[in-house]
C-alpha cells in the first residue's frame, strides 16, 4: 500500500503536463484531464480509506460507543470527500465562485446529517449537570 | 489506477487542436468549431460516465 504513492503522484505530473499541452489549444480540455486525473487518483484510493474505516470501527466497538455515530461520521466524511473532489475541479476551470457554492452546499448538507449527532451531545450534557 | 482515460482525453484533445489548424487555413472556420463541439461532447460523455462511476463507487464504499 505504501508503493501507491509513487504512482499517484507519477499519474498527477503527467495530466498536469498533458493539462497544460491541451490548455493552449482550448481550455476546455485542459479541465477534462483535470477532472479524469482527480477521479483516477480518487478511485486510486478507495481501498486505503476501506481499511481506515475498518480500523474506525474496530476502535469504536472497542471503546464501546454505539455504532450510529460511526455511521453519521463515515457519511459526513463521504459528503464532504465528494464536495470538495467537485469544489476544487470548478475553482481550478476559474470559476472560483461556482467551486465555494459546492463547498457551501456541502456543509449545509453536513450540517442537516450531523443534527441528531449534536442533539443528542446536548441531551447527554444537559443530562450530567446537576 | 487506469491512465489511459487521461490518454484518451489528451488523444482527442490534440487531434481537435490539429483539426482546428487545418481547417483554419483551408479557410472553413465553421467546420473548425464543428470539431471542437463534437471533440467537447465526446470527452463530455466519457467524463460523465467515468464520474458517475465514482459516484457508484463511493456511495457503496460508504453506504451513503
Amino acid at each position: 500500500m505504501e508503493t501507491e504513492i509513487y504512482k499517484i503522484a507519477a499519474a498527477g505530473i503527467i495530466a498536469t503536463i498533458l493539462a497544460l499541452t491541451l490548455k493552449r489549444d482550448n481550455p476546455v480540455f485542459g479541465v477534462f484531464v483535470g477532472i479524469a486525473i482527480s477521479v483516477i487518483i480518487l478511485l486510486a484510493l478507495m481501498p486505503a480509506l476501506t481499511e481506515v474505516f475498518g480500523i474506525f470501527k474496530e476502535i469504536s466497538s472497542l471503546a464501546g460507543a454505539n455504532t450510529d455515530y460511526i455511521l453519521i461520521i463515515v457519511k459526513i466524511i463521504a459528503i464532504s470527500y465528494i464536495a470538495e473532489f467537485a469544489a476544487q475541479i470548478c475553482s481550478d476551470a476559474g470559476e472560483a465562485g461556482i467551486g465555494a457554492k459546492i463547498e457551501f452546499g456541502g456543509k449545509v448538507i453536513i450540517m442537516t446529517v450531523a443534527a441528531p449527532l449534536i442533539v443528542s451531545l446536548i441531551k447527554e450534557i444537559t443530562g450530567m449537570l446537576p | 489506477m487506469e491512465i489511459s482515460v487521461v490518454f484518451r482525453i489528451a488523444a482527442v484533445g490534440i487531434l481537435v487542436a490539429v483539426f482546428n489548424q487545418v481547417l483554419a487555413r483551408a479557410g472553413r472556420d465553421e467546420q473548425a468549431t464543428m470539431v471542437t463541439l463534437a471533440g467537447i461532447i465526446v470527452v463530455l460523455f466519457w467524463i460523465v460516465q467515468y464520474i458517475s462511476d465514482l459516484f457508484t463507487t463511493v456511495q457503496t464504499l460508504f453506504q451513503l
